[in-house]
């Protein structure tokens, strides 16, 4: 063949298979460098061959190397690590393409994961205003387009949240102010009334008091009526025992005029009866001078008993007179007693009427006092309550206040419009 | 799909398995790819951290070791026919591994890639083997 020995040709077949079973891969070593031709031209292709040859072998541990490397990386990036990219060069055109690409592909899904981990930070640091969007170049609907979605559908969540909590904060915080206000104003009310109440108490305790002098004054009324009631009673009958005395009087003044009569007639017949004897005496001359005189003296008896009958008529025409008048006198006082003994009856019932009235006023007293009791019991409740309103409005307040700054505190989309009404409600407040 | 074929206590590589594995300085293993850890019977987890003689065969003469370390840390790429034995078996494997020295971040380690040898090479290392101690 072309002037070539057989053994050398034997030779060449061997090295061109043995060329092609190392370029591809079937072959590691190559086991012909020490084997020689017989000419001198094909010694000098052999000498190429040998070069050439172990370039290839190298080319191909290039190759296998940037693969090994590639392998290793490739795991870290499945491993989530993506910080490393393939760096040895392959010798093949289009391991070497592949290796940009790949190393690109890394790059950019860093870059991504970066820009997800950064917005992440974002959010973490209470910064709720951006978002991370799909690039012109992204494909969509793609697993990367999903991820977006759901972190634009993550970010308007908590925007919401956030905006609800800052709205409902202050709300809240106003609401609780108001609540302060009227718990104050239901305190001070209460602390009014407990005032009223005690002054009211005080109040009822003196018409206690003076109710209570009343009806004692009443019950020594009533005891007094009833002692005046016995004297008129004991007047009235000492007025019947005067008048019944009266009119014994008045008997025994006309027995004593009957009397009178008797010493009267009894006196003129003895005046006369002394005339006589006078006469007598007189006829009798001087024996009868003694008997004159005796005469005379029984005339001058008989005178002065008619005088002292006289006398007696006048005193007991008197004593009938003024027994009379003592009737009379008696008689009214009869009457009198009969019309005080009616004004004690009509006094002891006016008395009665004002113990009652005062014992009905001691009832009344003491509903009103259980009523002020009851009230002050409520008051002093309402107080209390209040005390606790005011204590739940600040905790409430200071929990909105809490709300609102932990929500303002933080950035998000929709906080400048809510934060604008925070300012109008502060102002209106204030 | 497996990358090999077993022949008696043989297994086989395919043409186109790929052996990666990477060890540190001191010849711990801290890499290993899918074709390793099928060809040797291990699990990755199983190979992480252990020391990469644990494939060894005692077959294998202790010179070929001792120039392949010898090798690499100068710096040079070594390679050569190597006879590994599979976990827990009297299976084993032939490779043709190329070792390369890395270094990464200051940090020296070692690639192995190992790919099919071809019948006769296997032969003639044998051969060669049987010489050695």
């Amino acid at each position: 063949m072309f002037g070539i020995s057989s053994k050398d040709t034997q030779l060449l077949e061997n090295i061109i298979n043995e060329i092609f079973d190392i370029t591809t891969g079937k072959r590691n070593l190559f086991r012909y460098s020490k084997s020689e031709f017989s000419t001198n031209s094909l010694k000098k292709i052999k000498q190429i061959i040998d070069t050439r040859i172990q370039d290839s072998i190298k080319q191909n541990q290039t190759d296998m190397y940037a693969v090994a490397e590639s392998q290793r990386i490739i795991l870290r990036v499945k491993n989530g690590w993506y910080s490393e990219l393939i760096e040895p060069i392959p010798a093949s055109a289009e391991l070497n393409s592949f290796k940009i690409t790949l190393n690109d592909m890394i790059k950019v899904n860093q870059s991504r994961f970066d820009d997800m981990a950064t917005l992440l930070e974002t959010y973490a640091k209470n910064d709720y205003t951006s978002c991370i969007e799909l690039h012109q170049t992204d494909e969509a609907g793609g697993i990367l387009e999903r991820l977006i979605k759901g972190m634009h559908a993550m970010q308007n969540t908590i925007n919401t949240m956030l905006c609800n909590s800052l709205q409902n904060g202050i709300e809240l915080q106003n609401d609780a102010g108001n609540l302060k206000q009227a718990v104050e104003a239901l305190s001070t009310a209460s602390n009014q009334q407990a005032a009223s109440l005690e002054e009211t108490a005080g109040a009822m305790e003196e018409m206690t008091s003076n109710v209570q002098q009343n009806a004692q004054k009443a019950n020594d009324m009533a005891s007094m009526a009833a002692q005046t009631d016995a004297s008129a009673k004991e007047g009235a009958q000492l007025a019947q025992r005067t008048a019944t005395a009266m009119t014994e009087i008045q008997v025994a003044t006309d027995s004593i005029n009957n009397a009178v009569a008797i010493i009267e007639n009894i006196a003129f017949q003895t005046n006369i009866l002394s005339l006589n004897a006078a006469v007598e005496a007189a006829t009798a001359g001087d024996a009868g001078k003694g008997f004159a005189v005796v005469a005379q003296e029984v005339r001058n008896l008989a005178n002065r008993s008619a005088d002292a009958a006289k006398e007696i008529k006048a005193m007991a025409a008197q004593a009938a007179a003024k027994s009379n008048e003592g009737m009379n006198i008696a008689t009214e006082l009869t009457r009198g007693f009969e019309v005080i003994a009616g004004k004690i009856e009509q006094t002891t019932m006016l008395v009665q009427d004002v113990s009652n009235a005062s014992r009905e006023q001691m009832q009344g007293i003491g509903q009103i006092n259980t009523a002020v009791t009851q009230l002050d019991q409520m008051t002093q409740e309402n107080a209390k309550i209040a005390a606790e309103a005011d204590t739940i409005a600040n905790a409430t307040i200071e929990k909105a206040t809490a709300m609102v700054e932990d929500a303002a505190s933080k950035n998000f989309i929709g906080k400048e419009q809510i934060k604008g009404k925070l300012q109008h409600i502060c102002n209106t407040n204030v | 799909m497996s990358i090999y074929t077993s022949n008696g206590n043989e297994r086989v590589l395919s043409q186109e398995s790929f052996l990666v594995s990477e060890t540190d300085e001191k010849g711990i293993i801290i890499f290993a790819n899918d074709d390793f850890c099928q060809a040797a019977g291990y699990s990755v987890d199983e190979l992480i951290g252990k020391s990469h003689n644990i494939v060894r065969h005692p077959d294998m003469p202790k010179a070929a070791f001792k120039d392949l370390w010898e090798t690499i840390k100068r710096g040079e790429t070594w390679n050569g026919f190597v006879k590994n034995a599979v976990k827990n078996s009297s299976e084993y494997y032939w490779v043709y591994a190329t070792v390369f020295p890395v270094l990464r971040n200051g940090k020296r380690s070692y690639i192995s890639c190992r790919k099919k040898p071809v019948a006769d090479e296997i032969a003639s290392s044998i051969d060669l083997y049987k010489t050695l101690v």
